[in-house]
This record gives structure tokens, C-alpha cells and sequence, in this order.
């Protein structure tokens, strides 16, 4: 690779890493390992950027990678968690954690869902797209997008519900 | 501010104010970043390459080849002319096979709707054509009935295709949103009405409302604004705000 293309790369990174690292916590990768997942967004650019040609926005296309990779380490840490013990219920999810901060809170809300269901209510309610980048982004047909989102709102909406008064309070703080 | 927008925000925001990665963190993992592209160890995983953006009102074109679909199939299966009489609200978009080719610049891999990629975008219908006076349906009688031509269940014996409701909600605000692009505002209110009334509970409540927000908006009704107002007020991370604001020329904050 170029200095030149090199030095591009370093500029994308220096303005959107914070976006990736974001959304890939969002999209349930560990803490622990988000910054090896990020690093593996930034590779898959290096690798993609050629074929970038402005008709997109950065970020979409970031958005898609970030989802794939973190798909990729959703697989290894089932594969790692089916060695180790059997997996817990993967409906039930973590119960909203009144000692966490509101942000950590906000994820283990979105690990209720499924990575299909969390990748669109991310993209509509928190990346404020419209149904068509939606599908765009995630490769959907948009009655698709609607049904996930309307999925995943309920359950996102359950579980808001359930989760203790003072966890909300701490949020509005 | 719906209930799970009301609940949901707190933590969007705070989200928003929360410090994110520490500065040596985002430093370090630069570097193993640059060393690895020196390196050329560059992973494997496969991800699509960068697609196209779109207008966001292309989503209605596509939901009117949608219900061009639909409604062939439903066609095909009565095997009647029972669609006829509804054809001036259901039937159809004339489809041109010419257009569903995509452009030869085009990515071959991302887009898993060819056909719909090489469609122009819709012009937005709303505003430039539409008379000063304040808005009055017309002709709601006939509207009216041919809304109900168009939404009623088919119930006749040799019905062989049931649609379920979500295609059924489906077309019936495609059916809306056709009328809107066509200019045809009176009519895409009483698609709204008639969803509410048919499907209380429906699954695109926020879509409905939408519709109706925007269609009062194109026919410049007195009611636009502050529908529009409320709308934002109620649901302001809906995917359909963007749209709301732009036809409405509005946001929350205005008066």
C-alpha cells in the first residue's frame, strides 16, 4: 500500500474510529474486545477502499462492515462459549444493570436482541436512517427492515419497562 | 414523544456524553493497524463493497413495485376483473422493463435489489403544483368508495391466495403513498383513515401517521403544520421524521 493511500487511510480512521468503536459496543462486541474488532474494520477498509467511489457515505459502508465483524465475533465467542459450558438462553439476555452506567445499560439493552434485529433498530433509532439506507446498508428488502424494526421495538419496549425506575432516573441525570 | 421514544432518549443521550475510547487506545490500535497494512496481512472476512446511496424516497418507489407485485399476484390467483373497478388506487405502476436494468457502473455484489437500484428517483410530488386555497377533498364520497373497493377483503369463494395482514397493511399504505405521488392528497388521507379504522393496532402506526402528515402537508391544509409538529413531537427518531420535515418545512422547535 502507498504512503499516499496509507496516509488516506489514517485520515478515515482519525475521523470515524470513534463512529466504528461505537457501534460495534452497540452491536454487542465486548468491551475487552472491541479494539481488535476495530482494528478488523480498518483492515477490511484497507483492503475495500480502492473501490470507493463517494457514491455511498463513508459511514454506511463502515456501518456494514462493523456488522459483519462483529457477526464474526459473535461466531467465535459461541464457538469459544459452546468449549467451554452450554449457552444461556439466548432470548433472556442480560437484565438491564441499575449499578452500570446508562451507556453500558443501553447496550445490554440491545443485546436482548438478535444481531438482525439490533443492526436495524441501531440504524433507525440511534443513526437516525430512513427505511431504504436501512436496507441498503444491511441488504434487506424494506418490508423486511419494517418487520425487524417493529420486532425489536417491542422488545427493546418490554424490556425498558422492566428495567428498575432508578436505572431510568440515572439515565435522564 | 411516543413511550418508547420517551424511554429510549435518556439513554441515546447519555450515551452520546459518555467519554468513548481513551486517546492511547485509539493510538495504539492505529498502529497495529498500520502495521499490519505494511505487513499486507489483511483479513479475510468478506463484507460488500461500498453501496450506492439513495434518496430517502426511494423507499416508496420500491413500495409501489411492491404492490405492483402484489397486485399481479393477487390478479393471477382470483383470475377476475374484480381489481378493475380499484385500478385507479391499486393497480399496478406501469412497469417498464427497460428501467429494472442496472446501470453498467453499478456494483454487481452489494445491492440485492438489481432492479430496483437503476429506477430514477421519484420526484417529491409535494408543494410545487398543489393550489393555495386550503385544503378540501374534493370528491371524499367517491374517494371513499373507492378506497373501500380497493381495501376490501376478497371473501369470494374461489379466493385461493389469503394474504396476511402485514402484506395487507402493507399494500394498503403503499396504496397511500402511490396516491401521494401522484398528487393525489385527498385520496392518501382517506388511505390513512381507512388503515386506522381497518387496522387499529397495525403494524405501521408511525408509517400511517406519516402518510397522513405529509399528505396534509402537499395539500397545504391549514392542519399541516401542526400535525406535522406534533408528529415530530411524538416521534422524533423516527425514520420518517427527515421526511416529515422536509415536506412540512418544519421541526420540534418551531412554535
Amino acid at each position: 500500500m502507498s504512503p499516499a493511500v496509507l496516509a488516506q487511510l489514517e485520515a478515515l480512521y482519525r475521523e470515524h474510529h470513534a463512529y466504528v468503536w461505537r457501534n460495534l459496543q452497540r452491536l454487542g462486541v465486548s468491551e475487552s474486545q472491541v479494539a481488535d474488532a476495530v482494528h478488523d474494520v480498518f483492515l477490511v477498509v484497507a483492503r475495500r477502499l480502492h473501490e470507493f467511489e463517494h457514491r455511498a457515505t463513508m459511514r454506511t459502508w463502515l456501518f456494514a462492515i462493523s456488522f459483519r465483524v462483529a457477526q464474526s465475533f459473535h461466531r467465535d465467542r459461541q464457538r469459544q462459549a459452546q468449549r467451554e459450558q452450554p449457552l444461556d438462553d439466548p432470548d433472556a439476555g442480560p437484565a438491564p444493570d441499575a449499578s452500570a452506567d446508562t451507556s453500558i445499560m443501553l447496550h445490554q439493552l440491545l443485546q436482548r436482541l438478535d444481531d438482525d434485529k439490533r443492526a436495524v433498530f441501531i440504524l433507525a433509532h440511534l443513526e437516525g436512517m430512513t427505511a431504504s439506507e436501512i436496507a441498503t446498508v444491511l441488504g434487506l428488502k424494506i418490508p423486511t427492515v419494517y418487520s425487524r424494526l417493529r420486532l425489536a421495538r417491542e422488545v427493546i419496549e418490554r424490556a425498558l419497562n422492566d428495567a428498575p425506575a432508578n436505572t431510568q432516573r440515572r439515565a435522564q441525570r | 414523544m411516543n413511550r418508547l421514544g420517551e424511554l429510549l432518549q435518556p439513554l441515546i443521550d447519555a450515551e452520546q456524553r459518555s467519554p468513548g475510547p481513551a486517546p492511547q487506545a485509539v493510538t495504539d490500535c492505529w498502529d497495529r493497524i498500520a502495521a499490519d497494512v505494511r505487513r499486507g496481512s489483511l483479513p479475510a472476512i468478506d463484507v460488500p463493497p461500498p453501496a450506492p446511496s439513495r434518496s430517502p424516497l426511494l423507499w416508496a418507489t420500491v413500495i409501489v413495485l411492491g404492490v405492483a407485485l402484489l397486485g399481479a399476484v393477487a390478479y393471477v390467483s382470483r383470475g377476475s376483473n374484480e381489481l378493475a373497478p380499484s385500478a385507479t388506487i391499486s393497480a399496478p405502476a406501469p412497469f417498464d422493463p427497460s428501467r429494472t436494468a442496472p446501470p453498467s457502473s453499478a456494483p454487481a455484489v452489494v445491492d440485492p435489489q438489481p432492479a430496483l437500484q437503476a429506477l430514477p428517483v421519484a420526484p417529491q410530488p409535494v408543494l410545487q403544483a398543489l393550489p393555495e386555497e386550503p385544503f378540501e377533498p374534493a370528491d371524499s364520497a367517491s374517494s371513499v368508495k373507492r378506497v373501500t373497493r380497493a381495501i376490501r377483503p376478497n371473501r369470494t369463494a374461489d379466493a385461493t391466495v389469503e394474504e396476511d395482514t402485514f402484506a395487507a397493511e402493507l399494500r394498503l399504505l403503499a396504496d397511500g403513498q402511490a396516491a401521494l405521488n401522484r398528487g393525489d392528497h385527498a385520496l392518501a388521507l382517506e388511505i390513512a383513515d381507512q388503515y386506522q379504522k381497518t387496522y387499529p393496532d397495525g403494524h405501521f402506526r408511525e408509517e400511517r401517521d406519516a402518510l397522513r402528515v405529509i399528505a396534509l402537508c402537499a395539500a397545504r391544509s391549514p392542519k399541516a403544520a401542526a400535525a406535522a409538529r406534533r408528529f415530530l413531537r411524538a416521534a422524533p427518531n423516527s425514520i420518517h421524521a427527515t421526511r416529515v420535515r422536509d415536506a412540512c418545512a418544519v421541526s420540534t422547535d418551531t412554535p
